[in-house]
């Protein structure tokens, strides 16, 4: 048995009452993982040293308590069952076996985390599942020109898992690819708020904007594109062709200037630049 | 947990996959039974006992064990002829960790005095014959973890050197 000072074992003891006492409230509020943890964090310092005298006495008593309320607690008994262990009680709590109670509720604790994990990778195997149905089947209708349904499935795909990255981008592209820029670009503008670090969902969105003749809502999005990703210099030669087409020459040879300024090796931009020069 | 030798043809099915006890046959996985222990545990369980000083070598047939040392998961044991509690055998060592059932599980034991005596000389040569394998098996398992560890660090090593 390990020897402490007197300190050390007034703090032990305060440490244990402590753990049991929140292992106690989580259990109430229903929280049962956090529950044994608290409680097992109790019994790893008493096992490493033992506690004596009047601490003892009033912990011991207050673990067999939290032990048995933790056996019959409902969503224990539901979890066992579950994993079909019937023994009853689970856990009983007894003066110096502190180190078999600390495994048995170990192992629970672990178990439980186990499963939950592996549950919530079964769900979101069948999210995953779910989005792929549904994008898959709304582009199939989309291409075959069945684009009610389809706008429908791809909107809903949008609804739903609009919060994971890159399916409002894609979603907005595919409708995009199927000739349908207005609907397009309110997914894809969506996409942009979402996730503003996703350059493809600016890329389709400008090539929905122009589609639709919007070339102010381009030059928004361009301007953004320049905010939030930095100055590139294919950047600038994409906006320099894009006011050359709607007839914005000091603009476009403003842009060929920037892009050909950062890299002399795009052509293009000396082209643009040459006209104008 | 309790001690069973019921289902036995179920059992002797079952040490058949394990590696090191492939090569022998039907009726001596019987004899192999004969001493040693099957037993069953559930959720919980306390297999070994950290401190303890028992010598006895664990093979998994089912189910899966956590090694847990202060409420602490230091490791998981979920195949069909993992062996644990060797070291104690080998070294004399009182247990380093507590081993403990994760669910229903099916293990096989064979306590140390078995590796000196097990009965008769064709019986304690086939007890040496498992325990050298498992030994060696352990062994191999080791090495091959620590080549992969090797290989990575060197990996890690040329990487931080290199800059990238």
């Amino acid at each position: 048995m390990p020897v402490v000072s007197y300190e050390q074992a007034v703090e032990n003891a305060k440490r244990v009452k402590a753990d049991v006492a929140r292992a106690k409230i989580y259990i109430a509020r229903g929280d049962i993982l956090k529950s044994v943890e608290a409680f097992i964090s109790a019994l790893t310092v008493k096992v490493g040293a033992p506690l004596a005298g009047s601490d003892k006495s009033v912990i011991e008593p207050q673990m067999a308590e939290f032990c048995e309320e933790f056996s019959n607690n409902y969503q224990v008994i539901e979890f066992l069952k579950s994993i079909d262990y019937t023994e009853k009680p689970f856990v009983k709590f007894r003066p110096g076996l502190d180190g078999k109670v600390l495994n048995k509720l170990t192992a629970f604790r672990l178990k439980k985390a186990a499963v939950e994990e592996e549950a919530s990778k079964a769900q979101e195997r069948e999210r995953q599942a779910k989005l792929d149905e549904l994008l898959t089947k709304g582009k199939e209708l989309l291409d075959s020109g069945q684009a009610a349904k389809g706008k429908v499935m791809l909107k809903r795909a949008a609804e739903q898992f609009g919060s994971k990255d890159g399916v409002l981008s894609e979603v907005g592209k595919f409708m995009l690819d199927a000739g349908y820029p207005g609907d397009a670009s309110e997914v894809l503008r969506q996409a942009m708020v979402s996730f503003p670090k996703d350059p493809a969902s600016y890329k389709s969105y400008i090539e929905a904007c122009l589609a639709q003749g919007k070339n102010e809502e381009a030059e928004e999005a361009y301007l953004n594109v320049i905010k939030v990703f930095g100055p590139h210099p294919q950047t600038y030669l994409n906006m320099s062709k894009f006011y050359l087409a709607w007839r914005k020459n000091e603009l476009a040879y403003d842009y060929a200037q920037r892009a050909f300024g950062m890299d002399s090796s795009l052509t293009e931009a000396k082209q643009i630049m040459d006209r104008f020069g | 947990m309790a001690e069973t030798t019921s289902d036995e043809d179920k059992i002797v099915s079952l040490l058949a996959r394990m590696p090191m006890l492939k090569m022998f046959e039907r009726e001596q996985l019987r004899q192999v039974l004969a001493y040693t222990k099957i037993r069953r545990y559930d959720l919980g369980d306390t297999i070994i006992e950290e401190g303890q000083n028992d010598q006895t070598l664990f093979f998994l047939i089912t189910g899966n064990v956590y090694v847990v040392k202060n409420g602490v998961n230091i490791g998981e044991f979920s195949n069909t002829g993992d062996i644990f509690g060797e070291m104690s055998i080998i070294d004399g060592s009182v247990r380093s960790a507590s081993i403990v059932a994760g669910g229903k599980s099916l293990c096989m034991s064979i306590a140390a005095t078995f590796f000196e005596n097990a009965g008769n000389e064709q019986q304690t040569l086939m007890c040496q014959n498992i325990l050298f394998r498992a030994i060696a098996q352990i062994l191999a398992e080791r090495l091959r973890t620590m080549n992969e560890d090797n290989i990575t660090l060197r990996k890690e090593i040329e990487s931080l050197k290199s800059g990238r």
